[in-house]
């Protein structure tokens, strides 16, 4: 039989994530031989991802790729994977994030199977940087004193707040006014949203901190899985597998553009010192220990050992 | 299908009601669930920008029973005591500096109809003329920076949000002026005998110094508010609680209104509020329905596919918008239609920044529209007018917006015309 | 949508042939009372947390960000707002029946409506108990001060079943009374 399912996402439909969801969609026909159309709602359509992902656990989105971290609000251990300094660089990123099944994955997964969902495959959000309007951020010491505005994420907000920075909290639209007018100084995320979202208009200096890696989750909903035969949830988990991978090449490639288009608008970019980045090691040591009650003792351990490699 | 909801509308139902209802009498039709219908109005109604409506509308009334609004009027008119008619003029003037606090049409006319529509009132205009004149200024709200509609275009499509603002300068200015001339030529119409009453407590008797002196908290207040947000101590959004504190502060500290009235005028504020809040929660499912259903999405591709010439094209995306602004809430009809049209638009070397110029006006323009007509609805509660008072004298304000739209549309240089600044 | 505002607005109804309705009557305005207090407050809490965000971000204080308190207040203030508008015939409506009909028109205008207005608020009645109950259960909460979504899912249920109870009343008072005008909701 027939059937049709519901892909959100919150990205634009011309970003890497946009290029993958159609991907995921044309390979599902496709592979299905027709029988399983899969109806694309990009750049935030069905609304955000905290809206999506309460969806997909009610069944009336099927599939998804979300940014877990967002659905913090719903459980505490969404944003375990986003802790602060767990990859420096890409190869740490692809040992520990697209490698061996790890803590990471399966804290998760169980995380996202307990709320009724279920991974189909990892996506590249980005590395998180610093942007400001008021001086170069090359250690610790310069963010004092900053208003940033920062993602609603446990472990970053106690970041900034351990580095003197003024935590503050605005909705998503109402940045890019903030920064422009210097109701706050900052804010991170990755060049891409930098770049795209435009706030390099109201922006001095970017730093490269890597600060929190971000991987996100090609999902499905457990309720309409559990509608499809064997066979099509095999076929649908593969094709995340391979959408999966395929972004996460193409996520980089548009990372240099991004980094290329900010150079150009006249900011000036600045990488960390190994002596800066052990600072903030430090900073994140003291998030992850403050944490540990939240995500348990277990699970910090063997991230630890983990990240020791 | 579409004549259930007409009928709906006309028996009676509230707006919000009828729309909501529309949908979830077929909720298979629609792939909306019933059980879940409330989650659709309770993320529509958590957002922050939101919070700016009910705020600048409590701010409204305080305003007025606090006698700021009558200091503000008194200094106004003094200073246009030439011009005819000059109560309107002062409300366009007004919109426009709430124009340059708030991000949205919504909250302007809600801040202004608070606080000078009664003051209309006693001057003689008709009701369904303030309410008109009222709604169309509010576009003021988008068409000035900042704007949050310009900021949704820009980061959707990636077209910069400085540019658009400098952008929107120049219609927002034209746009002044065009209802500043709608109003030149129908206030002897809409007045009884022609001309404006004089105010019932004239102080004509005292010095303009005197007038101006005793309107200081008045006149201080729009200066706060416009330093405060391009000082960046607060938000546009902030600026709503900022504006209504205020008031609030100098009511308690000048005694002017009994502790009873200013309850009164908390509940009144909180009555106009909430019908509004009403439509924005409950029409969302039918939006949602909408975009669920593709079909803003095909009207778009639609207007793309039918033709090759530009000029014809941009005919085409401005009817297509036209009718989603008659049906969508703003911000969700500009993150639907910005990234489905601008990449045609370009290819058919349309400027992105001058497109997204095109794209807000539609859409804002939707705001005056039925069946959902943002603007139309929060006059008519603000200035307690029925809507069907305000939909007669809505036309000539519209026809003004039309003109204007395709002034704009086939004048790039309108939009476009910041590109002689250094730097650009 | 003429507010029909204040306490003794309701139109003269032979409530004299019927006590129970008299003490029906009597028992709305107490509700309604009630009804004005939350949405008052509401808006209260709104100005008041908006100018707290301000003052504790410029003055960099180490409190939290009230304005999400504000935003959750948006709430009660429509759902409960939404029940008060019901009774006072403030929301937003067109009124082209009550302007063209005939009587006979104008009264099965009302009726649909009224049954419309009921249905509507059966459906959010539900789906909102629906809703607070699965919050409870996952703890979902707001996401800078943690405030819990399930008593504003609770809104729901109460408001409508405030609604629902204002239409009867008027129902109730079209059909007992002389008077023709039918329900505004
Ligand atoms: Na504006
Ligand atoms: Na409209």
């Amino acid at each position: 039989q027939e059937v049709t399912l519901r892909l959100a996402h919150v990205f634009p439909k011309q970003s890497s994530v946009g290029e993958a969801a159609n991907r995921f969609a044309e390979l599902a026909s496709e592979r299905s031989n027709g029988r399983i159309e899969v109806a694309v709602f990009p750049a935030g359509q069905l609304g955000g991802d905290e809206a999506i992902g309460r969806e997909l656990s009610r069944g009336t989105i099927q599939l998804a790729f979300i940014n877990p971290n967002s659905m913090v609000g719903i459980d505490p251990l969404f944003d375990f994977h986003i802790l602060p300094f767990v990859a420096q660089s890409y190869e740490e990123a692809d040992r520990i994030y697209y490698g061996e099944p790890n803590v990471i994955h399966r804290t998760l997964n169980e995380t996202m199977e307990r709320h009724r969902l279920k991974n189909l495959g990892y996506f590249e959000n980005d590395f998180r940087a610093i942007s400001n309007s008021r001086r170069p951020v090359a250690s610790v010491a310069d963010l004092q004193g900053l208003k940033m505005r920062v993602v609603p994420s446990q472990s970053l907000k106690l970041l900034f707040e351990k580095a003197g920075v003024q935590v503050v909290t605005l909705p998503f639209p109402e940045i890019f006014t903030a920064l422009q007018q210097g109701a706050v100084d900052g804010q991170e995320n990755g060049v891409i949203l930098i770049d795209q979202a435009r706030f390099f208009e109201a922006q001095k200096y970017v730093t490269l901190s890597n600060h929190s890696y971000v991987m996100s989750s090609i999902a499905a909903s457990q309720r309409a899985l559990d509608d499809l035969s064997p066979e099509d949830q095999a076929l649908l988990t593969a094709i995340g597998d391979e959408v999966g991978k395929w972004q996460v090449q193409r996520n980089r490639e548009n990372v240099a553009t991004a980094l290329e288009n900010i150079r150009a608008a006249g900011l000036e970019i600045t990488e960390l010192s190994p002596e800066a980045v052990a600072e903030f090691r430090a900073l994140a040591e003291e998030v992850w220990a403050e944490l540990t009650p939240v995500y348990g003792e277990e699970r910090v351990a063997e991230l630890r050992t983990l990240i020791d490699g | 299908m579409i004549l259930v909801l007409l009928g709906f509308l006309l028996i009676g139902l509230p707006v919000g009601i009828a729309f909501s209802l529309f949908i979830l009498i077929q909720p298979e039709r629609w792939n909306v669930s019933l059980d879940y219908a409330a989650q659709t109005t309770l993320d529509a109604l958590l957002v922050y920008p939101f919070l700016a409506i009910p705020l600048f509308m409590l701010a409204g009334e305080l305003m007025t029973q606090g006698g700021l609004t009558r200091q503000l009027v008194g200094v106004s008119k003094r200073m246009m005591a030439h011009v005819p008619a000059s109560m309107g003029h002062i409300m366009i003037g007004a919109s426009a500096m709430m124009g340059a606090v708030t991000g949205s049409s919504v909250a302007a006319v809600a801040a202004i109809g608070r606080a000078l529509g009664p003051e209309m009132l006693q001057r003689g205009y008709k009701p369904g003329y303030v309410g008109a004149l009222n709604a169309s200024a509010g576009l003021l709200g988008v068409l000035l920076p900042p704007s949050i509609p310009l900021i949704l275009y820009g980061s959707a499509v990636g077209a910069s949000i400085t540019q658009l603002f400098l952008a929107t300068l120049l219609p927002g200015l034209i746009f002044v002026v065009a209802i500043m001339a709608v109003h030149a030529l129908r206030a002897r119409h809409v007045l009884e005998n022609g001309i404006e009453h004089e105010a019932p407590s004239a102080t004509a008797s005292r010095t303009f110094a005197a007038e101006f002196l005793s309107a200081l908290p008045a006149l201080f207040m729009p200066v706060m508010v416009l330093g405060g947000i391009y000082t960046g101590i607060f938000t546009p959004t902030e600026a709503a609680g900022v504006a209504a504190v205020y008031a609030l502060l100098y009511i308690v500290v000048s005694r002017s209104v009994g502790s009873r009235q200013l309850g009164d005028a908390f509940v009144r504020a909180a009555i106009s509020a909430a019908a509004v809040m009403f439509i924005i929660g409950f029409t969302t499912i039918f939006n949602r329905a909408l975009t669920l259903e593709q079909i803003p999405q095909d009207l778009a591709t639609f207007a793309i596919d039918l033709t090759q010439n530009p000029l014809l094209f941009l005919l085409l995306v401005n009817l297509a918008l036209l009718v989603v602004g008659m049906f969508m809430e703003t911000s969700a009809a500009i993150l639907l239609m910005g990234p489905l049209l601008a990449p045609a638009a370009t290819q058919y070397g349309i400027d992105p920044i001058h497109f997204g110029i095109i794209v807000v006006i539609n859409i804002e323009i939707g705001l005056l529209t039925p069946p959902l007509a943002a603007n139309l609805y929060v006059a008519s509660l603000t200035n307690r007018i029925p809507i069907m008072a305000l939909l007669r004298q809505i036309g000539w304000f519209l026809l003004a917006c039309l003109v204007m739209l395709a002034a704009i549309t086939y004048v790039p240089g309108i939009a476009l015309w910041y590109r002689i600044l250094p730097g650009y | 949508m003429a507010e029909r505002g204040g306490t003794a607005a309701r139109p003269p109804l032979p409530a004299d042939r019927y006590p129970w309705f008299r003490r029906m009557q009597s028992l709305e305005r107490g509700i309604v009372a009630g009804e004005k207090t939350v949405c008052a407050v509401a808006l209260l809490v709104m100005a008041l947390t908006t100018v707290a965000s301000v003052v504790v971000r410029n003055l960099g204080l180490a409190l939290p960000n009230y304005s999400e308190i504000g935003l959750a207040a948006l709430v009660p203030l429509t759902l409960i707002g939404g029940a008060l508008c019901t009774y006072l015939g403030s929301h937003i409506s067109v009124e082209i029946v009550h302007a063209l009909g005939s009587p006979l028109l104008r009264r099965a205008a009302a009726a649909i409506t009224a049954v419309g207005v009921l249905a509507f608020a059966a459906i959010y009645f539900r789906s909102g108990w629906i809703l607070m109950q699965e919050f409870r259960l996952t703890g979902d909460k707001l996401l800078d001060l943690g405030t819990p979504l399930w008593p504003l899912a609770a809104l729901f249920p109460v408001g409508m079943a405030l609604m629902a109870f204002h239409v009867v009343l008027q129902v109730i008072a079209m059909a007992i009374g002389p008077d023709n005008r039918g329900v505004a909701p």
